[in-house]
């Protein structure tokens, strides 16, 4: 479904482009037709950049980003907006998703409008119906962002996002800035949507307990390069990479496993 | 006599829309080498409760109850005896690094300023204190490190200088306020190991909502919601047997447990409900959790929990 053939990004700066960043070399990675991909790593590491460029919100300084089947790379701006639609993205700050100046309601269907000719009447119903799958109560239609939890928000980023219905959606630490209940319930209706939607995702964070119970396969970067990508109870079970040895067992102390899994690690006081 | 001793604290902010109970009869104490996890969602009061600890909190705060450090009923002092203790007796390592350095000021003065002001030595003296410790929480190349900026950091590295800070007068209380939240897997693990390493003969009050930290960091755990303890004991037991339903809820909603979201949401202060405060997501509640207020009950001894199921 989705391809990325040798993908790198470098940024250069100075008066004669002298200086040269590379952010993300030499990546390629693809996703199958309705798998969750998680791509983990630390800050820096390439994951947000790498993100973006699949969905052509960023440009990659060399390779190509295939599109179910089309290489949207070389597409120009106007058969690229075709596609737009059919991928779509949620951000870790629901904030910069959401204009502070428009109601939750004409957030949402601001995409419609934009891409559909629908009346008004028409793009409002989808819109309750949208909040009704975010679960979001309909009186929210006609409040601001600001009148709305963190959670709450999300979820109305979330709905904006599904707006058209998309196949592909590329989710960028969609939870990392809430709480750890609220956390569970955005994930959870990720986990649903994604499910009766057949919905291709690209899951991006750092937290890899979130991670391991939302991918079914996980890609690990470290300063801009892939350095292994396994399925995920595979990559848990036994971790290839030292890199990615060190990252799961960091992850796991003191970690707190409820239930059957309990492992009892990390110490007190 | 406990170094820290908290007793029915309770504050409450004047707002312009009438006064908001944030916090509600907190009981707390702590000796030098114990260590209590305060741990609860936003609006649960944990970061109000350290604030209220070290006098920080802003002009229409209202604080009741008891707060006692080594004896002095901190309330009572004067504002130099505060700053005194605020900067040798107990420390707090605030949440967000970035703000909380002087963007403007190499990192040397930074981490100096509390010796300099508290202990009346020059900056050259307290520089050469503070090396030894810059050195023990992993910088690298301190004397050139002295001289950099804060933006020259990395967000770990900055979270080790402002451990730094406040270690330097060497204070008995540490409260740390969410000292993992936003960190690196690797970064969160180092920063971990400093805390553990660095509070051994202290007293150490960690704010979180990282349980995993607080697995690793602390004996005791405190279980906050709507303003109020709801649950305590040692951390072990809590976090295996919860007592409470919001804790059995918040051990169910992590990941690893299948993320299981408690449904509803928090109150925010202003808006408990009668009765007890977590009646309305509560998974088992009766008719008699809407009216009548649970209060705190000692189970074996060593538990306290805050719900009518338990008597």
């Amino acid at each position: 479904m989705i391809e990325l053939e040798g993908i790198s990004k470098s940024y250069t700066s100075g008066f004669f482009h002298k200086q040269r960043k590379t952010v993300v070399h030499n990546a390629s990675l693809a996703i199958g037709k309705g798998e969750t991909l998680g791509l983990v790593g630390e800050s820096g590491c390439g994951k947000t950049t790498l993100g973006r460029i699949t969905l052509r919100l960023i440009e990659p300084t060399v390779g190509k980003v295939w599109f179910d089947g089309t290489d949207i790379t070389s597409l120009s701006g106007k058969a690229l907006r075709k596609i737009r639609p059919r991928m779509q993205i949620v951000f870790q700050d629901p904030d910069t998703a959401l204009n502070p100046r428009m109601t939750i309601g004409d957030s949402i269907a601001e995409p419609i409008h934009i891409w559909e000719i629908n009346s008004h009447a028409e793009a409002d119903d989808r819109v309750l119906g949208l909040l009704e799958v975010v679960g979001l109560q309909p009186e929210l239609f006609s409040r601001r962002p600001f009148e709305l939890s963190g959670g709450q928000k999300q979820r109305a980023a979330l709905a904006r996002a599904l707006a058209l219905d998309p196949e592909f959606l590329v989710a960028d630490e969609p939870t990392s800035a809430l709480d750890l209940s609220v956390q569970a319930q955005v994930l959870s209706l990720l986990k649903e949507v994604q499910k009766s939607r057949n919905m291709t995702v690209l899951f991006i964070s750092h937290d890899l307990e979130v991670i391991r119970c939302m991918t079914d396969r996980v890609a690990v970067m470290r300063d801009g390069e892939i350095i292994e990508v396994r399925d995920t109870a595979a990559l848990f079970a036994s971790p290839g990479h030292p890199y990615t040895r060190q990252l799961v067992r960091a992850a796991y102390e003191g970690e707190v496993w409820y239930g059957k899994e309990r492992a009892g690690r990390g110490r007190v006081g | 006599m406990k170094l820290l001793d908290i007793s029915d604290l309770r504050v409450t902010f004047r707002s312009p829309a009438g006064n908001v109970r944030a916090l509600d009869s907190v009981d707390i104490s702590l000796d030098a080498g114990d260590s209590c996890a305060l741990v609860g969602e936003s609006g649960s009061g944990k970061t109000v409760l350290g604030m209220a600890i070290m006098r920080l909190l802003p002009s229409n705060a209202i604080v009741e109850g008891m707060v006692h450090f080594g004896g002095l009923d901190l309330a009572s002092l004067g504002d130099p005896e505060m700053r005194r203790i605020r900067c040798g007796e107990i420390g707090m390592i605030p949440q967000n690094s970035a703000m909380a350095l002087n963007p403007v000021l190499p990192i040397g003065r930074q981490v100096t300023e509390s010796l300099v002001l508290h202990l009346g030595i020059s900056q050259k003296e307290a520089e050469v204190t503070v090396l030894t410790l810059l050195h023990r929480m992993g910088i690298p190349d301190t004397d050139h490190a002295l001289k950099q900026y804060p933006h020259e950091f990395s967000g770990g590295m900055r979270e080790r200088v402002l451990v730094a800070m406040v270690l330097a007068c060497n204070p008995q209380l540490i409260i740390a306020d969410e000292p993992t939240s936003g960190l690196d897997i690797l970064v969160r693990h180092q920063m971990l190991g400093l805390l553990r390493e660095q509070s051994r003969d202290k007293a150490l009050l960690l704010i979180t909502h990282d349980l995993g930290s607080a697995h690793v960091l602390c004996r005791r755990i405190a279980v906050m919601y709507a303003g109020e303890i709801v649950e305590s004991g040692p951390t072990e037991k809590v976090l295996s047997m919860p007592m409470h339903p919001y804790t059995q809820g918040l051990l169910a909603s992590i990941p690893s447990a299948g993320l299981h979201p408690i449904p509803g949401m928090s109150p925010s202060p202003g808006t408990f409900p009668a009765g007890c405060r977590f009646c309305d997501r509560c998974h088992s509640v009766f008719d008699r959790c809407r009216v009548e207020h649970p209060p705190l009950k000692t189970i074996d001894g060593i538990r306290l929990v805050r719900c009518h199921r338990y008597g």
